[in-house]
């Protein structure tokens, strides 16, 4: 079989097309999944709340405007114990 | 079954701790003085179990009291909750039968009748008796030595109003106890009942006002001569409450109201003045001079909290919510409703504020508060993007000078209310410590931080730190050996 331009063009735009079909169908699977998520909740245009924080504590902002909280990310009380194996943790003098 | 994980402003050093706790000894880093005989008593809220409606107030926790008991240089801790006919009700039926923060239309029905005080705002120490209050209910007594609850107290049957104040006031020249409850016969009603308790514990004196709507009277100030009651545009009505809605919200349209009565006056000598929209939470003191009436306080331009929002829909606004002290003057020979304001420092302060309660209902020199100073260093990578947002300062403010003396609580710290207590109770005034609970974000714990107050730049003298993060504070007192009967 001869392969003239005109079929390996088409050949590689089926290539192409098959190649591109996973992520199609994943972007589609997400504005759909967007989709649902804002029929569930508030109506197009309506602020999305965010906590806030104000006289030492957090709270949540309806309005959507105020400055975010943004707590610490660092170790959290025994966080740092969980990365040691049961063998080291026997060894520590807790 | 209790799941905060849905609740956003339940998290990380916010989430409730919901144990109690004895620390012998506790760590201490510096020197506790070892003229502190007595102990610092704190109080605030924490949750049982979650709130019914994710928007109530962070009010309606239930009441938790900490107690640092401090003898010899040594600091012993403990942590209870008040165990309030609430509390128990809702640990018998294992979950949270009460609605929105002062709403009983939003109750499980069957607490229906039931006190639905949680007793988290402020100890009292008197006559020799140890109290937590909230301006809902009636005080509850707790055993002083084990903190255990013991029940309502409504001065041997002669208090009749529904409620007490949050802010009683002591007069340190007679021992008395000037105090009210507001709704005073039942929600939403516009009844004062103002009292006058003598040093033993006997009410000697009620009587009964009216007020000219319904709002939220949190705390007032006391003369030599007068009384000082604060109204403003917190408000409410029966629709709200029907609607499920929490208890307050912001009405612009209400001006703020003083009204002011001499202390041996009738309900018919009640004065009312009147001025420019602001909300006053707080008061620091006031004193009568003459024909004039001076009356000091933090006070804001606009509503301070953000979960009781302004009525009309509006967006809440935090740059209202900000706290300048201020000192109201009003003339009782002035024809008029009018009084005069004079905004003493620039700078907004924690509404928080303090005075040696030995110069209660008259003049003092200082007053002491925390504030946001967002010059100092703040280590957001350990604690968080709370840089200039959080009360890394407690004051002294010199009102004869102006003057406003720090102390800096450290790059990782959160000050809550602080509380002043004199060397010697024949002490200048000023002489003495200036102690609170700070917040350490970083390394989720709570240190008690005491300084000198005369010496506030220089740090603390003493760390008292808790190897755990303890409750939220709202009010924090000093109780000496001679007060109440301690451990």
């Amino acid at each position: 079989m001869s392969i003239t331009r005109r079929l390996f063009v088409q050949a590689s735009l089926l290539v192409g097309a098959l190649a591109l079909l996973p992520k199609a169908v994943h972007a589609f699977a997400r504005e759909a999944e967007t989709a649902r998520d804002t029929s569930n909740a508030l109506p197009r245009g309506t602020p999305r709340p965010v906590v806030s924080f104000h006289m030492d504590q957090p709270y949540v902002d309806y309005s959507g405007t105020a400055e975010p909280y943004v707590p610490p990310s660092g170790a959290r009380s025994a966080e740092h114990l969980a990365s040691l194996d049961d063998a080291t943790v026997a060894t520590l003098r807790l | 079954m209790s799941d905060f994980s849905s609740l956003p402003t339940m998290q990380g050093f916010f989430a409730p701790t919901r144990f109690e706790a004895d620390v012998y000894d506790c760590e201490v880093e510096g020197r506790v003085p070892a003229d502190l005989q007595g102990a610092f008593v704190r109080l605030g809220g924490d949750w049982l179990y979650p709130p019914k409606d994710p928007h109530d107030a962070p009010f309606s926790q239930d009441g938790y009291v900490n107690l640092f008991r401090f003898k010899n240089g040594r600091v012993d801790y403990k942590g209870r909750w008040v165990k309030t006919a609430r509390f128990k009700a809702d640990q018998a039926a294992q979950k949270q039968l009460f609605g929105n923060y002062r709403n009983p239309f939003t109750d499980d029905p069957s607490v229906k009748g039931l006190d639905r005080s949680v007793s988290n705002t402020t100890p009292l120490a008197f006559a020799g008796k140890l109290f937590t209050l909230k301006e809902d209910g009636l005080p509850y007594e707790l055993d002083p030595k084990t903190l255990d609850t013991i029940g309502t107290w409504n001065f041997h049957g002669a208090y009749k109003s529904q409620t007490f104040t949050a802010h009683p006031k002591i007069d340190p020249v007679s021992g008395e106890m000037i105090t009210y409850g507001y709704e005073a016969t039942g929600l939403l009603s516009d009844d004062v009942f103002l009292y006058t308790i003598d040093k033993t514990g006997r009410v000697t004196r009620e009587v009964r006002l009216k007020m000219p709507f319904v709002s939220m009277i949190h705390d007032i100030a006391v003369t030599q001569k007068h009384v000082i009651l604060p109204v403003f545009g917190y408000t409410s009505n029966l629709e709200i409450l029907k609607a499920g809605k929490v208890h307050w919200w912001w009405d612009d349209t209400k001006p703020l109201l003083f009204g002011i009565i001499p202390r041996d006056g009738e309900a018919k000598d009640i004065r009312w003045f009147k001025g420019p929209r602001r909300a006053i939470i707080h008061t620091f003191n006031a004193r009568t001079e003459g024909n004039k009436v001076v009356f000091e306080a933090p006070i804001f331009d606009g509503p301070p909290f953000p979960f009781f929002p302004p009525i009309d829909g509006s967006k809440w606004d935090p740059t209202r919510a900000r706290a300048f002290i201020r000192r109201i003057t009003f003339d009782l020979k002035s024809k008029g409703d009018g009084f005069t304001e004079e905004v003493l420092y620039q700078q907004p302060v924690v509404d928080l504020v303090r005075i040696d309660n030995r110069y209660m209902t008259q003049k003092q020199r200082y007053g002491y508060m925390g504030y946001a100073d967002p010059a100092r260093p703040f280590n957001q990578a350990r604690a968080g993007n709370i840089a200039g947002r959080v009360t890394n300062c407690y004051g002294r403010y010199d009102f004869d000078t102006g003057k406003m003396s720090s102390f800096f609580a450290g790059d990782v710290h959160s000050l809550q209310e602080c509380c002043f207590v004199p060397r010697s109770k024949d002490a200048p005034e000023g002489d003495g410590y200036l102690m609170g609970v700070a917040a350490n974000y970083a390394e989720m714990r709570t240190e008690l931080v005491i300084a000198d107050a005369m010496r506030l730049e220089e740090g603390a003298v003493a760390r008292v730190k808790l190897p755990f993060r303890s409750t939220p504070q709202v009010h924090g007192i000093w109780v000496s050996e001679s007060e109440a009967p301690l451990a």
